[in-house]
This record gives structure tokens, sequence and C-alpha cells, in this order.
């Protein structure tokens, strides 16, 4: 069962990862008419459609990330501890503080993307800090997820 | 929503900032024993009987907290002065909290 949550979890933030980095290259690198190569479709995108999507997949991700953290609290952080590997422990670490923080920005990113078009600079840095946490959080986990076979 | 909107960015800031400070000084709502499923209210260590402690979710409760009264207390001042202070504020104070999480988890790694 923990397993599979953990794959849901992984699962979803994957999804959230590819919606927040179409999202945050189309807002600081905007398409420019003419432009048809891979990385300008890749960026081409209706950004702002984007936003009640990456909301709810970020909020669900979260929910199901902070009951996994139980199972880490209690199962994977003790022998950790024991076998001194604090790198891995201090990296999960940030990513609870990075994605916690990231969680409570979520009500003005919504509002700037879809109440406040002309805050343009607001959305490109909300979209950004969204698209770093999550590429963070996403490949934290997945080292922490590892870690047995490396230690 | 326009309206109660422009307190959403506030949240940010006092969730934020609270967040950081939660975690420097130990201001937890609760904390959770997960090995025993019981629940103190404040800090608590952990210990042989109850297990490792979990204070996340009591910073997390706190947090919305903070977040909430200071969003609430942005409507209270005037719109059209505020707006930009709230449109910097908001990813400026998150990010100060991060880099001294950061630097207050810099122990993990030296």
């Amino acid at each position: 069962m923990n397993i599979a949550l953990l794959i849901i979890h992984g699962l979803m933030a994957v999804m959230l990862l590819g919606a927040v980095t179409h999202q945050a290259a189309a807002a600081v690198w905007p398409r420019r008419p003419g432009q048809r190569g891979l990385a300008s479709r890749f960026r081409g995108v209706n950004a702002a459609g984007y936003t009640n999507t990456i909301v709810i997949l970020d909020v669900l991700t979260f929910i199901l990330g902070g009951y996994i953290y139980i199972i880490y609290r209690i199962e994977v952080r003790p022998p950790l501890e024991v076998l001194l590997d604090l790198p891995t422990i201090g990296l999960f670490e940030l990513k609870e503080h990075f994605l916690s923080v990231t969680f409570g920005m979520l009500p003005a990113y919504w509002y700037y993307w879809t109440q406040r078009p002309d805050m343009v600079k607001t959305r490109a840095t909300l979209a950004v800090w969204l698209a770093l946490s999550v590429w963070f959080g996403l490949v934290v986990g997945h080292l922490v997820n590892n870690v047995r076979g490396f230690v | 929503m326009k309206g109660m909107g422009r307190a959403l960015p506030a949240f940010a800031v006092g969730f934020g900032g609270y967040y950081a400070a939660a975690f420097q000084f130990n201001w937890p709502m609760f904390t959770y024993f997960p090995a025993v499923n019981g629940f103190v209210w404040g800090w608590a260590p952990g210990s042989e009987t109850v297990g490792p402690p979990m204070h996340w979710y009591g910073w997390m409760a706190y947090g919305v907290i903070v977040g909430l009264v200071l969003a609430g207390l942005a409507l209270l001042l005037p719109a059209k002065r505020t707006e930009k202070v709230w449109a910097v504020l908001c990813w400026v104070v998150p990010l100060a909290s991060i880099l001294w999480l950061g630097y207050i988890e810099r122990q993990f790694f030296m």
C-alpha cells in the first residue's frame, strides 16, 4: 500500500512538473510569431490555461506527500540516522521546507494568474518559483526513494 | 473575488514568514507522534516510549492561521497603494524564508 501511494505521489508530481514547466517557459520566454522549433512549440502554450490544473495537482500531490511523510518519519529516516547519512536527511528537510513555503504561495499564485493579467513580472516570478520547487521536490524525492541502493 | 482576492498575496507573506520562524524557534501548534498516533499541544520531544516527533503539521497549522490573519489585515489597507508592495512581498518573504531555512539546515551537509 505504501509503495502504491508513493508511486501515485510520484506520477502526480510528474504531471505537475510538465504543467509548471510549460507555464514557466511560456511566461519567461514567450514564443514570437514565426518561431516553429521544438523549444518554441514547448513554450508556445496558453500559460494561464494551466493555472487551475497546477493548483489542483499541487494541492493533491502535497496532501498525499504529507501523508507519506509519516511513513518516511517512522520507517525511512531512523535507519538513515543510524547510518549517519545526513546529506540525504538534509535534502529531504530542504524539500519539506521548499514545498511547504510554496504551498503557502499557491493562493497568491492563483490570484495573479487568474485575476491579474497586468502583473506580468509577478506572474512570471511565481511560475518560475513553482517550477523550481516542483523540480527540486521531484529530484530529491527520487534520490531519497533510491537511497537504499547507495548506502 | 477580485476585491477579496487581493488578500491572497498577504497570505503567502504571513505563511512563509511564520513557517521559517516556527522552525527556528520551535513554534508548532502541536506535535504529532506517528508511532503511537498521539498529539501534544505545542512543541514536544520524542522518546523511546512515544517514538519520533513530527512538528511539521503543527508549523503548517499555525502558518495557515498567521496567513489568514495577515490576509484579513491586508483587506483593511488601501488596495491601490499596497498592491505593488504585496506583489513583491509575496515572493520576497518566502524567498528570504527559504534562504534562512537553508542556512539553518547547512549542518546536514558539513
